[in-house]
């Protein structure tokens, strides 16, 4: 077999958890939640590159292994793996009458996974759409399975933003397709280079995967599915949905090919406020549940500040343009294992990470007492609403209907100080961007 | 006569004569009603893809025959004729077997098929039809096979949903005939012609030509289902699955599409029809019904009802792909004709489904559907992605070339309409698979029936919804390969556009 033939293992990587949607296939297979992944764990093994283009598939698909998405393909093995092992307890703890080999919960996973797995290795811009689609709405079915108030709530922030993110790439795949020959990334970036594209592309495309992985303002998904979705969803959060709309920005901008001086003020601005936005909340309410999430926005947001320094500044990519993948991997790793930990070991791990909290939250108790005393007053009302709001709640559910609720009674006020700050800080930037 | 002359009418007699031997034949004669309506799709299918293959390779495929002086009868086999044609055949053939296990035990099955039977005989007809005469009288055939078809139940309210049926559809017919005799009047020849054949009066006649255009576009419309003549189409879904299946995905509705791509593409060509400045409001009209259709299927309870509202908006990205007039456009709105006819019929089925297993007529009914009709509702759940335009289901296809066709013509406001109408498709389809699969099923169904041995439901009635959501994930996934419908809609624009 030459270096060409494992191209096939491509499409078999994604195609087989396809067939195992089926629940007539996956019901007649032992450890079938392990078996999915078979073909994955194969495909990062094999040592070389390889490509497969099915001209037959889509507009003429390409698939690709590289090293850069090799790194990705490992995590997504990673992650996966700990979903699948946490997915049974979980059905075990909460009496669910759909365990995950059995159920229409495997059907949802295997197509996300499906999905994931495309994403990771497609190599064109209409292959990784419909791969991305796949694995999002895949995705919300893991969001909502829990099928109560809470995750409901939070499938339907997690979808309508889907929704938008998609038809804005479907926008930004219309122009690029009207104004490049090919719609390979490799062509797309060269076209763009060119001057061929035009500029709403970068718009649309830019706003569409912030979106996607919830850079702020579009981070309410996030932390509701955070709060609110079932545990396997939780591990998965980062690594599938934030990872793959960051891997987006990297795939369709030519990152570190070109100047796109405008975007990377933009890109600077939110991954700050993103970063900023986390550190608030954990000051403000950082309790073990929050914590994944809050990692999550925080190294997101440090992601899209890279980007917007590589956007301003192309030269920097030749430097350390090789740790971004390795980052996106390991962005998705440590959320993953935040959350495993939190689910798996509750009595170690969980109350480790617990004291860690809580040591924190007594720092920040000292600091707000230092602090200006009108927003130390605000911290303090707030962290008495919501640690009362904590100790009244006694069950995940009940949990989730106070979130919910929490989220309504701050809009009154916080946000709006808080978005009313950074929406300042962002004028003030682009204003100084613009006489510099 | 050669074979090659045969053959077209073949094709149409292939249904015809089977109808009509139905007609005649006992209630209680299941049997021979069953063989000869299987006989008749499937010896209809085979002649369908010998055209097929014989198009491809170039061949010629007509019959002329005699009607009046100065008139032919003509029945041509075309690559666009055959898109449809096949369209047709193929999904005639699924709802034959469908309508088999819908209407088991139903009385008057021998007045049901016979109608079915001239039904698809005319939408045959309409497709292979040379010149706008044929095309006339096929299409009023259609009118008359379907009004007993709507009317089948024999209810009030069915009774009433007919009478509006044809009011419209006569109307429409009428507009269509004066249109047709004006048109003849002006030009002395009324066949189709690659590019039109009214170019030579263009200038001379042009208010004339503004006004037939109206006409033909208004007699199309009607079963179009083009803003405001939509009224009839879902007032008629009191009439049982098949029909609503037939008449949405595979004969009226789609004929009415049909005739107006024939009108702006053989009748008055692009070129002429851009010129006369009739392009333009038919793209503004055909964007203003697919968001107005979507906003009234936002808020239908029942099924069928948004199902048919969803239809008055996707037909009309077919009137939109041809009045962008420019070739990738032409693609989307032809390609689009057969993507949305298997989509839709898939729907169609599922909802027949619900309603024959489970008494489920209204969305707010189908909680939990999901657990007890699975293969029912995964057809209807890559069905309803489709019309929302997920890739890669067959519906992202039909909307790419339609975006990409806007651009190109410099139109981009299409695209923002596209975009809007699958959020607005979206918003509709989506709650639907939020209660059927993640909402906790009832304690008891509507009606439920028993199927025996856990079946989910008949045979007859499961395979053809899950057969048709193969097909338009096929079709969308496989758009590239050849024989696809998306290599058929290129093979036709490139005859309207590139070939001299």
């Amino acid at each position: 077999m030459n270096i060409d033939d494992y191209g096939i293992i491509l499409l078999v990587v994604i195609s087989w958890p396809l067939l195992l949607a089926f629940p007539a296939v996956h019901t007649r297979l032992p450890f079938a939640h392990y078996l999915v992944l078979a073909p994955a764990v194969l495909l990062a093994l094999f040592p070389g590159e390889t490509t497969v283009t099915p001209a037959w598939l889509l507009f003429g698909a390409e698939f690709q292994l590289d090293n850069n998405n090799r790194w990705l393909l490992v995590m997504a093995i990673g992650i996966w793996l700990a979903a699948a092992t946490t997915c049974n307890n979980f059905n075990n703890d909460n009496k669910v009458n759909d365990s995950l080999i059995s159920g229409k919960t495997f059907s949802f996973f295997s197509l996300t996974l499906a999905g994931h797995l495309g994403t990771i290795l497609s190599a064109d811009a209409v292959s990784f759409f419909c791969c991305s689609t796949l694995m999002g709405y895949g995705f919300y079915g893991l969001i909502v399975r829990q099928n109560d108030e809470a995750s409901r709530w939070a499938g339907r922030f997690y979808i309508g933003f889907l929704i938008i993110a998609d038809l804005l790439v479907f926008e930004s795949i219309l122009l690029a397709a009207h104004d490049a020959d090919k719609l390979q990334f490799n062509s797309l970036h060269k076209a763009i280079i060119d001057g061929n594209i035009s500029t709403a592309y970068v718009w649309l495309v830019s706003i569409a995967f912030m979106i996607k992985a919830g850079v702020w303002p579009a981070h309410i998904w996030l932390t509701a599915s955070f709060n609110s979705a079932a545990r396997p969803a939780c591990i998965l959060l980062t690594g599938v949905p934030v990872a793959m709309g960051l891997l987006g920005l990297i795939r369709w901008l030519p990152v570190g090919e070109i100047v796109i001086s405008d975007w990377g003020i933009y890109f600077l601005v939110l991954g700050v406020i993103t970063v900023l936005y986390a550190l608030i909340q954990f000051i403000n309410k950082g309790y073990q549940s929050r914590l994944p999430a809050l990692v999550t926005l925080f190294m997101t947001g440090l992601f899209v500040t890279g980007l917007g320094a590589v956007m301003t500044r192309p030269e920097l990519w030749h430097d350390y343009g090789y740790l971004a993948y390795p980052c996106l991997a390991l962005l998705g790793i440590i959320s993953a294992a935040l959350s495993y930990i939190r689910i798996t070991q509750p009595q170690t791990g969980g109350t480790l990470l617990n004291r860690l909290i809580e040591r924190g939250l007594q720092l920040m108790d000292i600091l707000q007492n230092t602090q200006l005393s009108s927003t130390g007053k605000l911290f303090s009302k707030i962290n008495t609403r919501v640690l009362s709001t904590r100790k009244t709640c006694k069950t995940k559910s009940e949990h989730g209907f106070r979130f919910i609720d929490e989220i309504e009674h701050q809009l009154r006020f916080w946000p709006v100080i808080i978005t009313i700050l950074t929406l300042f800080l962002v004028t003030i930037i682009y204003l100084a961007s613009l006489t510099v | 006569m050669n074979w090659n002359e045969w053959l077209p009418l073949l094709v149409v007699f292939s249904s015809l004569i089977p109808g009509l031997v139905i007609f005649g034949l006992p209630e209680k004669n299941i049997r021979t009603r069953t063989a000869l309506n299987m006989f008749g799709a499937v010896a209809k299918l085979a002649l369908v893809v010998w055209m097929l293959w014989g198009v491809y390779n170039e061949y010629h495929f007509e019959t002329r025959l005699a009607l009046l002086p100065g008139l032919d009868l003509v029945l041509r086999a075309g690559p666009f004729a055959l898109i449809f044609v096949t369209l047709s055949t193929v999904l005639w053939l699924v709802t034959t077997v469908y309508a088999i296990g819908y209407l088991e035990n139903s009385p008057h099955r021998s007045r049901f098929f016979g109608f079915f039977s001239l039904c698809v005989t005319a939408t045959v007809g309409v497709a292979l039809s040379g010149n706008m005469i044929t095309f006339l009288l096929f299409y009023e055939l259609l009118t008359l096979s379907t009004y007993p078809l709507v009317v089948h139940r024999g209810t009030e309210e069915a009774r009433r949903a007919g009478q509006t049926y044809l009011i419209y559809t006569i109307v429409g017919g009428a507009m269509l005939l004066l249109g047709t005799v004006w048109l003849y009047n002006l030009t002395g020849s009324l066949e189709f012609t690659p590019r039109g054949f009214i170019q030579a009066i263009a200038l001379e006649h042009q208010a004339a030509l503004i006004i037939i255009f109206i006409l033909l576009i208004g007699g199309f419309g009607v079963k179009a289902a083009l803003f405001p003549l939509h009224g009839w189409l879902p007032q008629a879904m009191v009439a049982p699955a098949p029909v609503s299946a037939l008449l949405h995905a595979v004969a009226v509705v789609k004929a009415g599409a049909f005739g107006i791509i024939r009108v702006v593409y053989d009748v008055f060509g692009v070129e002429s029809a851009a010129r006369l400045g009739v392009a333009a409001p038919l793209a503004w009209l055909a964007a203003f019904t697919i968001i107005y259709g979507s906003l009234r299927a936002l808020f239908q309870d029942d099924l069928k009802r948004r199902l048919a509202f969803s239809t008055v908006s996707q037909v009309s990205y077919i009137a939109l792909g041809v009045a962008i007039a420019g070739p990738i456009a032409t693609i989307g709105g032809v390609v689009h004709l057969v993507h949305q006819g298997i989509m839709k019929i898939t729907l169609f089925f599922c909802a027949g489904n619900l309603a024959e297993t489970l008494g489920i007529h209204k969305i707010s009914e189908m909680n939990g559907v999901g657990r007890r009709m699975p293969w029912t509702m995964a057809a209807f759940t890559i069905g309803a992605f489709g019309m929302i335009g997920a890739p890669p289901i067959a519906g992202f296809v039909s909307k790419w070339y339609l975006g990409l066709g806007a651009l190109e013509a410099e139109q981009g406001w299409v695209v923002l309409v596209l975009a809007g109408s699958s959020l607005l498709n979206a918003a509709y389809f989506l709650p639907i698979l939020h209660r059927a699969w993640f909402c906790k099923p009832p304690d008891s169904w509507p009606q439920e029936h028993d199927f025996g041995n856990n079946k989910e439901t008949a045979w007859a009635l499961l395979l053809p919804p899950v057969f048709t959501a193969g097909l338009a994930l096929a079709v969308g996934l496989l758009a590239f390969a050849p024989f696809s419908p998306l290599e058929w809609a290129q093979l036709i624009a490139k005859r309207e556009f590139y070939q001299p």
